[in-house]
């Protein structure tokens, strides 16, 4: 900067800190407040929203009948049993928990741990001898991916350690706890006899399961288990009845959303405008030392956007710690750290041109003056 | 110099119209979003305090009793307006039945809470909340069934005759609702309702051995401080409105205080106290806040209404102003002591 230039400095400055401090502390409140509802909904219907299965059938299968009933199906499916039991890690312990032992045939692209809700850990992960938890679950049980998580087996009976593989942003049906793990370690330390009581199947009708699931052989064993003819409910259907069920509908989403975008923004604005006839009078003082206008102002309000943009940016990552740290909500869903990316560009956007606006009104301002 | 509220009329000359409009409209947008905040995660709990509030009873106990007021409850019952024979629409209140002969006494009970209309025989009374979503009022038909019943036979209908505040059960998240009708009455417009299957209270009679009465103290006690209170999750979501309310109000404060300051003390120099520069930054807040607050407090009611479907009673919208306006009052009270001081502090 020139020498008239440098004595405007000092007050930039400061105006520049409260400029910078104010919107970053707006908007990491507002990410607080505005990404609440849309990252509770994103849990609770994830598991459907994102899931690769078409159909969920309850069902009772004997574990020595799967293999008919894999080839019945002949179709990407995944069945699994469901166990209702205690998971216990160091001194934290959580009942009900919604347990799914896979089957060794399991194709887990199509359960309802979807890949695109992982948030910590990786479903690639090798070890034979794992669990993949929900997010309330793993939260309330105070793991991450590779602790060691005890699983129950039954009354007076030795729990099952297994290892944390991966953890999911996803509640079944409104469940906070559940989780799925391989039926190999499980069904070893479970007593006999063994059974598997749910398919998910992608690729086919609810007519055409219970067409492949209808075959003489198949149909003597479900009848024996009292589990024919087979049911099936589309994932459609599962994500509607669960929304129905969710504490967060859209337009409560849409409206604390909305208002925390205004109000975020807003605030950015008023502080550009403040920071603008904070520095007017020492621009027309430094203009009429000397000072080159055209260079000033543009640098000026340069550092005013670029400042007012951080703190968006800054604020907002300090805002979304509180989800990636689980304070908030159980966890932080990747579509979710998407939505807000955009969001904050966006924001980031209309400050700049607002800037820009600002820099331009002050340049004329001063000029007609001078 | 002439006197105090004279020189105050000069004041408001050094603030900028733009300056305060555009003020104005950030501490609407920010009073917005708290506003929504504070009105929606307090929405169960204040409905249920006040709920409990109005109730008159001495102490109340689960069960059966002879020798008190016995209500009997059941969530089984759908109510619908009457154009909506299908029930497409319909709400599932919680239904309170009580015996023939003792209106007066639910009557008495009710009293606090009863916001319009009155309990008359073979009538009905229904909450606030479900009043306004439905779109009836008294002296309006509403369409009840109990649904559980597979019957083809008609719905019936029974006449709104009084109006109540808001009610909610603790476990249904703020989107509850009452229908109080005596058995007859209940028995008439609800056919098949099954009367054995029902739980009940008992107000002021004596508990069944083995159970333990619960005054209302201690049920009030329950809701705003016990087991029933707000859960840390939805104090956290108000806070956070509240704090970026106070941030709004914060740099608002600023911009009245670099603005008043330089005339003030100009003021306090020629002889007047220094409190009037604090005093009218002071009001000058107070009257941008409320205004601010009450306009910001009644979109986000109008926003939870038309959006989510909850109702927000007229009494927590002035609440929730009330508690907006009054934080920006309290905290421009604590950030204006320099206002006018300047040149006091230099000599």
């Amino acid at each position: 900067m020139s020498s008239p230039a440098a004595a405007l400095w000092p007050v930039v400055r400061r105006e520049l800190a409260r400029l910078g401090l104010t919107v970053l502390v707006g908007a990491g409140l507002a990410v607080l407040l505005g990404m609440i509802y849309p990252i509770q909904r994103e849990i609770e219907l994830g598991a459907y929203s994102h899931g690769q299965f078409d159909l969920w059938s309850s069902t009772a299968i004997p574990a020595a009948q799967l293999p008919i009933v894999d080839a019945a199906i002949d179709a990407p499916h995944c069945v699994t049993a469901l166990w209702f039991t205690r998971l216990t890690a160091a001194d934290h312990v959580i009942d009900n928990v919604q347990l799914a032992p896979l089957a060794p045939t399991c194709d887990e692209r199509v359960t309802p741990f979807p890949d695109a809700t992982v948030i910590a850990g990786s479903r690639s992960t090798t070890t034979e001898r794992w669990i993949d938890l929900t997010a309330d679950a793993a939260k309330d049980l105070g793991v991450a991916p590779g602790d060691t998580v005890d699983v129950g087996t039954g009354e007076d009976l030795p729990p099952v350690t297994l290892t944390v593989r991966a953890v999911f942003a996803v509640r079944q049906t409104g469940a906070e706890y559940s989780a799925q793990a391989p039926a190999e370690p499980l069904f070893a330390a479970a007593p006999e006899p063994q059974e598997y009581g749910q398919v998910y199947v992608a690729g086919l009708s609810a007519d055409e399961l219970a067409a492949r699931l209808s075959t003489p052989e198949i149909r003597r064993m479900l009848e024996a288990t009292g589990s024919y003819p087979v049911d099936s409910e589309s994932r459609a259907g599962l994500e509607a009845r669960t929304d129905q069920a969710a504490t967060t509908g859209l337009g409560l989403i849409r409206v604390i959303g909305a208002l925390a975008i205004l109000g975020g923004l807003g605030l950015a604005v008023r502080e550009l405008d403040v920071f603008r006839r904070a520095v007017l009078p020492v621009l027309d003082l430094t203009h009429q030392l000397g000072g080159d206008l055209g260079r000033i102002v543009p640098r000026v309000t340069a550092m005013a956007t670029l400042t007012a943009g951080t703190a968006i940016v800054v604020g907002a990552a300090l805002g979304s710690l509180a989800f990636f740290g689980a304070w908030l909500t159980p966890g932080l869903p990747p579509t979710q750290v998407r939505l807000l990316g955009l969001v904050v560009a966006g924001t980031v956007g209309v400050v700049a041109v607002t800037g820009a606006a600002f820099g331009v009104h002050t340049l004329r301002s001063l000029e007609r003056t001078s | 110099m002439r006197p105090t509220l004279v020189t105050w009329g000069t004041l408001p000359r050094h603030l900028k119209p733009a300056e305060v409009a555009r003020d104005l409209v950030i501490l609407v947008l920010v009073g917005a979003l708290a506003g929504f905040a504070v009105l929606y995660c307090s929405r169960g709990w204040f409905d249920r305090l006040r709920w409990e509030s109005g109730l008159d009873y001495a102490a109340k106990s689960p069960g059966t009793n002879a020798d008190g007021l016995t209500v009997a409850t059941s969530s089984e019952v759908s109510t619908s307006r009457p154009a909506d024979d299908m029930f497409l629409d319909s709400m599932r209140p919680t239904t309170w039945i009580y015996p023939d002969g003792r209106q007066a006494d639910v009557a008495r009970l009710v009293a606090g809470n009863l916001v319009e209309g009155t309990l008359r025989d073979g009538q009905a009374v229904l909450d606030q909340a479900s009043a306004a979503t439905l779109g009836v009022g008294v002296g309006d038909e509403l369409m009840v069934e109990w649904a559980p019943s597979v019957d083809e036979e008609p719905r019936r209908t029974v006449t709104v005759s009084g109006i109540v505040r808001p009610f909610h059960l603790p476990d249904n998240g703020g989107n509850g609702g009452l229908l109080i009708l005596s058995a007859t009455t209940a028995e008439q417009t609800i056919p098949g309702l099954d009367m054995t299957s029902l739980d009940s209270t008992t107000y002021d009679g004596s508990a069944p051995s083995g159970v333990t009465s619960q005054t209302h103290l201690s049920a009030l006690l329950d809701i705003a401080f016990g087991k029933l209170a707000m859960t840390p999750f939805l104090w956290s979501l108000i806070l956070i409105g509240l704090a970026i309310w106070l941030l709004g109000v914060a740099r608002v404060t600023r911009t009245l205080v670099d603005r008043l300051s330089p005339i003030a003390s100009v003021i306090v120099d020629l002889g007047q106290t220094p409190l009037i520069g604090r005093l009218f930054a002071v009001f000058a807040m107070a009257l941008l806040a409320g205004t601010a607050a009450a306009v910001a407090s009644w979109a986000a009611r109008e926003f939870i209404m038309a959006w989510t479907r909850f109702y927000v009673t007229s009494a927590q919208l002035l609440v929730a102003t009330g508690v907006l306006a009054g934080l920006a009052v309290v905290f421009t009270l604590a950030r204006t002591r320099q206002v006018g001081l300047a040149t006091t502090h230099r000599s």
